[in-house]
């Protein structure tokens, strides 16, 4: 046989061989176990809802909230500005750019806390960093956030800074699922308005 | 012979990229199941086992207890066999071994909620099969409690402009 035709079927091997370890790396875990193992034991990913309402509220940037539950779910209701992945295309190949981003951070979140975890632990396997979850989830918002109350005589300062911030976080958790989809991305330049209109910056 | 040797620089750099390949799976190889398979698995809430189904005569369970776990009184009186694992354990080795050769189903408990999720996706990873995490009495973490009522009087504000 031509040695052209040799060499060249080795090398379509090859090539056949490298894409087939390619392809199923995508939808397996990366990182070693080891490795794992050591990130499940000293976990510390867990952000606090009221640290959540701040990100909104302040419009933090480099913030993604991920939304983790069923599409119908997330249709109903979701944090303000949040994106949805289902828990199963974590691992697709279209969303790792998304969440192999070094400079921000990826806050998942769901109703409760055990999808959160899972899709945190699935991100930590695929060797997504900057991946925390909001602790508590949904009923943890609500508790916190949507059913905040005063009650006593007194203020202190910080409580009063948390309860503006509860406050303010509910109302645009409200506001921004009242509004059809269409209109959901105007509410952030809505309230860049307003907020220009408070300091004096607009007619 | 004379003919591979014209060529040997190409092999080479073949035989390179090869060994490199090689190298780089190795060390995740270890993983047998897929990400996205595990996902939908938790989402499906298939994971889960109650407490009533450990109780009923069937199918044997070993329990898996994650962390320091202290001895549950419900579980107690179950008196199902148990092994202690610590997430250092959870990667291949004799421990892993062991519990792929148990046969019954195997049931993680953990410290908290979360520990037990990370331990089942961990071990359904490495490829340990009929595994799942104990429902606590408390019922699926899962399930909105509270009900959203939107505010339909809301309109955002015009922008800048508009009238």
């Amino acid at each position: 046989m031509n040695p052209r035709i040799q060499i060249s079927a080795l090398l379509l091997a090859l090539s056949i061989f490298l894409l087939f370890f390619t392809g199923r790396e995508s939808d397996r875990f990366r990182v070693k176990p080891e490795a794992l193992s050591q990130w499940a034991t000293g976990d510390t990913s867990a952000i606090p809802v009221d640290e959540v309402a701040r990100f909104l509220i302040s419009e933090t940037p480099g913030i993604l909230l991920i939304d983790v539950r069923e599409e119908a779910a997330f249709r109903e209701m979701c944090l303000p500005g949040a994106i949805h992945i289902p828990l199963g295309k974590l691992s697709s190949q279209g969303y790792r750019e998304l969440l192999d981003d070094r400079n921000g951070r990826r806050i998942f979140y769901s109703n409760g806390d055990d999808l959160s975890t899972a899709a945190l632990t699935i991100a930590a396997g695929l060797g997504y960093r900057h991946c925390y979850r909001m602790e508590g989830g949904l009923n943890g918002w609500y508790e916190k956030i949507m059913n905040a109350t005063f009650s006593g005589e007194r203020l202190s300062a910080r409580e009063n800074a948390l309860l503006t911030t509860r406050f303010e976080a509910r109302r645009l958790f409200t506001h921004y699922n009242s509004l059809p989809d269409s209109l959901k991305a105007g509410i952030f330049a809505a309230r860049q308005l307003e907020r220009e209109k408070l300091d004096g910056g607009c007619e | 012979m004379k003919t591979l040797g014209k060529y040997k620089i190409v092999l080479l750099i073949a035989g390179i990229f090869l060994v490199l390949m090689i190298i780089r799976t190795a060390g995740t190889c270890s993983w047998k199941g897929k990400a996205g398979q595990t996902g939908e698995a938790i989402a499906a809430g298939t994971c889960y086992v109650d407490l009533n189904k450990l109780k009923s005569p069937g199918e044997s369970s070993h329990l898996l207890r994650i962390g320091n776990s202290g001895p549950d009184s419900l579980l107690k009186l179950l008196n199902l066999p148990e092994t202690r694992l610590a997430f250092a354990d959870l990667k291949p080795g004799k421990k892993l071994k062991e519990l792929k050769s148990l046969g019954s189903r195997m049931v993680i408990v953990g410290t908290s909620r979360e520990e037990g999720i990370k331990a089942w996706v961990i071990l359904h990873q490495l490829g340990v099969k009929n595994l799942f995490i104990l429902s606590l009495p408390d019922g699926y973490d899962e399930v909105l409690k509270y009900r959203y009522r939107p505010d339909s009087t809301f309109r955002p504000e015009p922008e800048a402009g508009e009238n």
